[in-house]
Parts: structure tokens; C-alpha cells; sequence
């Protein structure tokens, strides 16, 4: 079986009995990862079933990964359980992180996978992290959001279950055994709309470096900062940015502290040249030519113009990713944010665009994982002329209203716990 | 049109005229206070009707031409929280935000009457963002903003941006909180301040209209959640106003004038009317529009608890006094403007309304305000129903 189409999941060490194999009857799962201790009857039962179980996958943090391998799953080891981050018991047990702007802080591992499918060149991307605290207390929506997550972005999550709950559905448990299958049919039903997650990302920003050694720290957590925005992007390794990368951006964080290259700058002059925003480091705008200096002042950048474009040039070293973050999107201006969500508190959203362009997709995932507090509102200034709903938690898509303004059509989104989608039809020509 | 600040003086009589007000002792009679004509206006919608409507009420108040030619202008516009909180799915600006029709007809009827040049102007909610910028995360273009007559310019009043340091505005007669209040220059560069604000109720001071919206003039820098404590920190706009303002939990930078008596109650709703009636008498408002065509009921956006709810009013409201503009929402939010803490809308807190009278800014007093346009009992309505 071609990895690409294994949905795997870890077998529960607490199920010995190969019999318990019947609780997959039905599902899309199809890969084993079995636990050293699993008896031998389990194997070949399952093998004799037409499951594949495959060696364990040799997971390592994501920067270990040989990123030169050709062939076989990038297995990232160290993603993080995807919530709503809690604060210390200090804190209060209710009580939630946030960020700089007081936004919940997340628990996510989008940019992750964005980076890891950037760089792993075609391979399938699997994610697996640490189980949580306290593992006996998570809700089906807590398996849901990770599964969703993964989806979204296009990575596989293997089907992990707690010790403590695979205990009650081996045991018969009719609450767990129903759980477990809505568990399997959230799974299956990522895998009936995964096409989306492999259209192109709707991004006008390209995020490039080495994201290795000294520009590792900075990069990944730009990318982390950009995610939790929503300021979509597209990360590229700095020595494979081409024209074809830039095609369609409006604008280009160059991150690595080496001077960029003569044939980066080959690249990046054109770009800037037609109407382009290059922010960078000093010693990389000097590989650039025909800066002017412009009156426009930043505090924390040096304006320049080049051609029809600009250059931002960073008056120091990059030293406080959230504010890197944040300049990027506004130098580059939120007018090329392709959608807007509004009561959007712990959700993320990822868009992708059908490779015809007459179809958009957000997807949004819920960390806070019940019913937004208020309706959550999605914006866009594309002309569009259908709107759909999609959630594993609805039994059918459903049709949206679309209320016009001007300059500016609005759809509002029916309540969801997890994950849901808004597919937009894009109107031609607009 | 008299005894109160003219838009037709200079900025800098004007400002001397408004610092010799200070000479008046604090418990000086309220009845003393300037009277001036307020005009009411029906409204359906942010429409066609719109700009014909604001000029007809600024030629009630003698004219928009006499007030802003060739003057320069800020309008502080009310854009309080978050920009991307809803009440449900109700847009920001048919709920707690100004609407920007309302404030692309004002920006274009100053230019037609000859204004010099026009500031946008807001202290966003926990943002150092160009004030575009932050309009694009409303869901609005600000395009048709800035262009909507020559020499349009938008500031974030959060930071300093390309200035070297704050403005200074003395609170006449020492101020019931704060002597006085440093503020973005671009409330001192301007000849004509305009107020344009949501008709709307509010959690801590009973309502919110031109006075209050002036309180989001403040820089975060200085007073709000994150400010520096010996200066102003151009870095700390993260959060809000409450906790040097509505709080009282420390003084802003040290800077800036610090409270007459730290040992006041520091009670929200002692605090924040008294605070805004010190803002409204440090730099006086010439022009407040009131924006109730459509709004919200219940509190000042959708962080409230209780009865929230869209509602059209679909009214305009515009004078030359903030006081007496302010009096006449009230009336016709259902309120009375004579009333004081205990009675609606000031159930729960004092009255910016009198606290402001008591500083000579203006009268709340129905009687000795000229209506023009609409009756007051023509209008009224119940936001409360």
C-alpha cells in the first residue's frame, strides 16, 4: 500500500485481543502501528485482514529531520497536543494563556506542518506528540481536534487513544465504543475531503530561510507568531526560492542572517522591481541594487523604494518574532488578507484555492473546541457566488447566505465544536 | 452660537480662551455654564440621505464653512475594542463602532466647506497599528475614507509616530481627577475638533456619546494597561484603559499630570465620568455628531453582559456643545440629562454630564438649549424598551 494512503493508527498496548480488530470494520483506518508488546496472533490477524503494519516509524523532532531523504514519511515526533493553552495551577485551573494581544494563546502545530510539507519535497507528513496531562479526562472533541488539525494542513495524525479509554472500549463500554466511532468517521470523513488540503495555499506572503542553525529559532517562531495571526503564508527554503516561488506574492520575508546569495538576489531583484516587499536583514539588502531611501518612516525598519517595490530593511538584528510577525503583515497590509473572521477568538483557519481558482476553501479549527461564545462571521473581498458549510458535525453540507456590502460579501457561520469549512465559489472573472 | 468655544478662532486664542476658563472656581454655578443650539435629524439609513441630511443640521449650527474653513481638523472617530468582536453577526458599525459613511459624509462635507486639512483620528484598542491598517481589520476600505476630500490623513493617537513628544492640555479648574492630560498633537495642531460618536449606553458611565468617545483619545502609551512608568513607552499599547483609568491601580507615565488625589475612590464609576468630563474640559470639543441611525442596546459593545441587542434609531445628532449635544442623545435615548447617580441612565455611577457642567464646558439643562431641526419629543425614543 502506497504510504500516501495509510491512515494509521497506535495501537492501544491495552488491546491484546485480536478480536478487538473488528472495531475498525468499517472505518478508513488501515495501518497498524503496533506496540513491542502486541501479541503475534494480533499481526497476523490483522495482516490476514488486509491492514498493513508497518515497522515504528522512526519519529525525531522536526529539527533532526533529514530533509535530503527521498523516499518514505517525514515522521515529526515533537508536535504538540493541539488545545487551548492552560496556565500553571497557579493560575486557576479555568484560567487560559494568551499571547501579547491578549488573544487565547494556541496550542497548534499548522506552522509545523506548513514548514515540514514545504520542505519534505512530496513525502507524506506524519505528526505525533507527547499525550497530554491528564489523558483520562479528554473528550472525543479533544481526538477530533487533533485529527481535524492534521487534516486541515495536510499532514497525517495517527489515531492515538488513552490508555484509560482504550480500556472501556475494549471493555464493552457502549459510551466509548460509540465515541471511538465518531471518532473513526471524523477520520473518514478528513479523508473524503482531503483534496483540500493539497490545493495551493492562498498566501501573498513568502516566508524564506534556511530554518536551520542560527536562523532556526527566529524562523520557526515567526512562522508560529504568522499562524496565530492568520497571516497566511507560504514558507520556502531560502536556497530553493525561485520566480515560480514569488509568482502571484506580494510580499517576501527573507529571515536568514547570511547576505543572501547572487542567484537569490537574481531572484528576489525582479520581484521587488514589479511591485514587491522584500523585508530583510542589512546584509542582505546590500545583495540588492538601486534602493532609494524613502520618507515614510518605521521604528523598527529602514524604507526603501526599488523599482515599483519596496525594500524594509530591518534597523537591527531580528530580535522579537510577534513584532516581526506583525510588521510583516502590516507592511504588507492586511488589504491582501484573502478572508477576515470575525468572533474568531480560538480558532485557526488555513485557506487553499482550487487549482482552477474558481473555488476557495477556509478551514477552521475550533481550540477552544465548543460553540463560539457569538456567531462567527466570515469576510471576503472577492466577488463570490455560492457559499457552502461543511462539517464532519453536520449530516449535510449546508448553503449560506450571502450578505453583500459594498465592496465586500459576508457569510455567517453556523455554530461548531471542532472543525468546519466555508467553500466559497469564486465568482469568474471578478 | 454664544458662550461657548467658537470653532471660529484660532487655535491658539482658542486655547487661551478655554485655559482662562480654569480662573473659575470648581463649584461655580452650573447654571453659568454655555448654552448652544443642537440639531436633530431623522435618518433611515447610511444611504443617499446621509450627506444631504448632515449638511442641512450643520447649516442649523451656522453653517459647516464658518466652522472649518480653511481650518484644520480632527475627527476622532469611535472605534472602541476589539475590531474583529461582533455582537452575533452585526457589524461593528451598526452596533458600537461609528459607521464610516457617517464619517466619509463629515470628511466630505468639510472639504467642500473649505477645511485645510482633516485628520482621522482613534487611540485603538490595544494596537499600535496605522489606523488604516486597523480599519481593514474592521472589514472596511479605507480608501473612499481618505479620499473623500484632499488632504485626508488617518493617525493612531496610541503613539507618536513621526512627532517628538506629546501635547499638554490643562484641565480647567484643576480637574475633578486629572489637572490635566497629554494627548497625541494632533488634538493641538487642530483648529476644529469634532467628536463623531455612537449614540449608545455604557457599562461604567451610564452612556456613551461625544464626550466619552473622546476618552479612546487617550494614548495607551501613557495611560493604558501597558504604559511606561516614567514615560511614555511607544512599545506598550498592548490592552486597554483599565488599569490606570478605570481602575485607578497606578498613575500613568510619570510624565504626564498624575491624579489631584490618589486617595479618591477608585471606583469605576466614580472614576471614568470624572475622567471624561476632565478630557471634554481639557480639550473642548467644537463639533459632536452622534451617530444613532443604527446601534446597539445594552452597553458599548458586545464584552457587555445582559440585554444586548441591535436597534435603529435612525437619528443623527450634531452641535457646537458637547455638553448640550450629549444632553439632548440622552433625551432622546429616553433619559433624563438632569439625572444623577441612582437614577437612570446613572444608576450606578455619577454623571458625566453634570460633572462636565460643573467645569464650565456646558449646560445639560434642556430649557437653555436651542433645538433646531427635529423636537426633541419628536425623536425620543426608548433604548431601554
Amino acid at each position: 500500500m502506497p504510504v500516501a494512503d495509510l491512515v494509521p493508527i497506535e495501537w492501544p498496548s491495552e488491546w491484546q485481543d485480536p478480536a478487538l480488530l473488528k472495531l475498525l470494520e468499517g472505518s478508513p483506518v488501515n495501518c497498524l502501528l503496533l506496540p513491542k508488546d502486541a501479541p503475534p496472533g494480533l499481526r497476523a490477524a490483522a495482516e490476514a485482514g488486509g491492514l498493513a503494519c508497518p515497522p515504528p516509524p522512526a519519529w525525531k523532532s522536526w529539527k533532526e529531520i533529514d530533509w535530503s531523504v527521498k523516499s518514505g514519511p517525514v515522521c515529526i515526533g515533537d508536535g504538540v497536543w493541539p488545545e487551548l493553552a492552560m496556565k500553571g495551577a497557579d493560575a486557576g485551573q479555568d484560567s487560559t494563556g494568551s499571547g501579547p494581544t491578549g488573544a487565547p494563546w494556541l496550542d497548534a502545530n499548522g506552522w509545523l506542518i506548513r514548514l515540514a510539507r514545504a520542505r519534505a519535497a512530496g513525502r507524506p507528513v506524519w505528526l505525533r506528540s507527547d499525550p497530554p496531562e491528564k489523558s483520562e479526562n479528554l473528550a472525543t472533541e479533544n481526538y477530533l481536534l487533533a485529527q481535524s488539525e492534521a487534516a486541515a494542513y495536510g499532514a497525517v495524525r495517527p489515531l492515538w487513544i488513552a490508555p484509560a479509554h482504550a480500556r472501556q472500549v475494549a471493555a464493552g463500554n457502549p459510551a466509548l465504543q460509540s465515541q471511538f466511532k465518531r471518532l473513526l468517521a471524523g477520520i473518514a470523513w478528513h479523508r473524503e475531503h482531503r483534496e483540500w488540503s493539497q490545493w495551493p495555499v492562498l498566501a501573498r506572503l513568502v516566508i524564506a530561510s534556511d530554518f536551520a542553525g542560527p536562523n532556526e529559532y527566529t524562523a520557526s517562531e515567526t512562522l508560529l507568531l504568522a499562524a496565530r495571526r492568520n497571516l497566511s503564508f507560504q514558507p520556502v527554503e531560502s536556497a530553493r526560492l525561485s520566480a515560480v516561488a514569488l509568482r502571484g506574492r506580494r510580499a517576501l520575508l527573507y529571515l536568514d542572517t547570511q547576505p543572501m546569495t547572487a542567484a537569490t538576489a537574481a531572484v528576489v531583484q525582479p520581484f521587488v522591481e514589479s511591485g514587491g516587499l522584500v523585508l530583510c536583514l542589512k546584509a542582505s539588502a546590500a545583495a540588492l541594487k538601486g534602493l532609494r531611501p524613502l520618507a515614510e518612516t518605521h521604528p523598527r525598519f529602514a524604507l526603501h523604494a526599488c523599482g515599483k517595490g519596496r525594500v524594509a530593511v530591518c534597523s537591527g538584528e531580528w530580535d522579537d518574532p510577534y513584532m516581526l510577525a506583525l510588521d510583516t503583515h502590516l507592511l504588507m497590509s492586511r488589504r491582501y488578507d484573502a478572508v477576515r473572521l470575525f468572533n474568531s477568538g480560538s480558532l485557526s483557519y488555513f485557506h487553499t484555492t482550487s487549482p482552477d481558482g474558481k473555488r476557495w476553501v477556509v478551514q477552521m479549527l475550533n481550540y477552544a473546541r465548543r460553540g463560539a461564545a457569538h456567531q462567527v462571521s466570515l469576510q471576503t473581498w472577492q466577488k463570490v457566488q455560492a457559499a457552502r458549510f461543511h462539517s464532519p458535525e453536520l449530516p449535510q453540507p449546508q448553503t449560506l447566505e450571502l450578505h453583500r456590502e459594498p465592496g465586500m460579501q459576508e457569510v455567517y457561520l453556523p455554530t461548531f465544536k471542532v472543525y468546519g469549512t466555508v467553500e466559497l465559489e469564486i465568482t469568474p472573472h471578478a | 452660537m454664544r458662550n461657548h468655544p467658537c470653532p471660529g478662532l484660532s487655535r491658539r486664542n482658542f486655547l487661551a480662551a478655554a485655559g482662562a476658563v480654569s480662573a473659575v472656581p470648581l463649584l461655580g454655578a452650573p447654571s453659568s455654564a454655555p448654552a448652544a443650539p443642537v440639531a436633530i435629524a431623522r435618518c433611515p439609513d447610511y444611504g443617499a440621505a446621509l450627506k444631504p441630511t448632515l449638511k442641512t443640521m450643520m447649516d442649523q449650527l451656522g453653517g459647516l464653512a464658518k466652522l472649518v474653513g480653511g481650518k484644520t481638523v480632527t475627527i476622532k472617530i469611535n472605534l472602541t475594542g476589539s475590531p474583529n468582536q461582533r455582537m452575533g453577526n452585526t457589524p461593528a458599525e451598526h452596533a458600537q463602532y461609528t459607521h464610516p459613511a457617517v464619517v466619509g459624509a463629515v470628511v466630505r462635507l468639510m472639504g467642500e466647506a473649505g477645511a485645510r486639512r482633516i485628520r482621522i483620528a482613534e487611540g485603538c484598542f490595544s494596537s499600535s497599528d496605522p489606523l488604516p491598517e486597523f480599519i481593514m481589520d474592521v472589514g472596511w476600505d479605507p480608501a473612499p475614507l481618505l479620499n473623500a476630500a484632499s488632504r485626508v490623513e488617518m493617525v493612531n493617537t496610541n503613539l507618536l509616530g513621526s512627532y517628538k513628544k506629546y501635547a499638554r492640555f490643562q484641565t480647567p479648574k484643576g480637574g475633578h481627577i486629572f489637572p490635566g492630560f497629554d494627548l497625541h498633537p494632533a488634538y493641538e495642531e487642530c483648529d476644529v475638533l469634532v467628536s463623531i460618536a455612537k449614540m449608545k449606553e455604557h457599562a461604567t458611565c451610564g452612556i456613551t456619546l461625544a464626550m466619552k468617545n473622546m476618552f479612546g483619545g487617550t494614548p495607551l502609551t501613557i495611560y493604558g494597561d501597558h504604559a511606561g512608568k516614567d514615560g511614555p513607552d511607544e512599545n506598550g499599547t498592548q490592552g486597554g484603559r483599565g488599569t490606570i483609568m478605570h481602575a485607578g491601580a497606578r498613575g500613568p507615565a510619570k510624565t504626564a499630570p498624575q491624579e489631584n488625589d490618589p486617595k479618591s475612590s477608585r471606583e469605576d464609576k466614580y472614576r471614568m465620568p470624572r475622567i471624561v468630563a476632565d478630557i471634554a474640559a481639557a480639550r473642548p470639543i467644537q463639533i459632536s455628531i452622534i451617530d444613532g441611525i443604527y446601534t446597539m442596546a445594552g452597553g458599548e459593545g458586545p464584552w457587555n453582559y445582559g440585554r444586548l441587542k441591535p436597534m435603529r434609531p435612525g437619528l443623527l445628532v450634531a452641535g457646537t456643545n458637547a455638553v448640550c449635544t450629549d444632553s439632548v442623545g440622552a433625551a432622546l435615548m429616553g433619559f433624563d440629562p438632569m439625572a444623577d447617580r441612582g437614577t437612570a441612565p446613572f444608576e450606578r455611577c455619577d454623571s458625566s454630564l453634570r460633572l462636565a457642567e460643573e467645569l464650565g464646558v456646558g449646560t445639560r439643562d434642556l430649557s437653555r438649549i436651542e433645538i433646531a431641526g427635529l423636537s426633541i419629543k419628536e425623536a425620543a425614543f426608548r433604548i431601554r424598551a
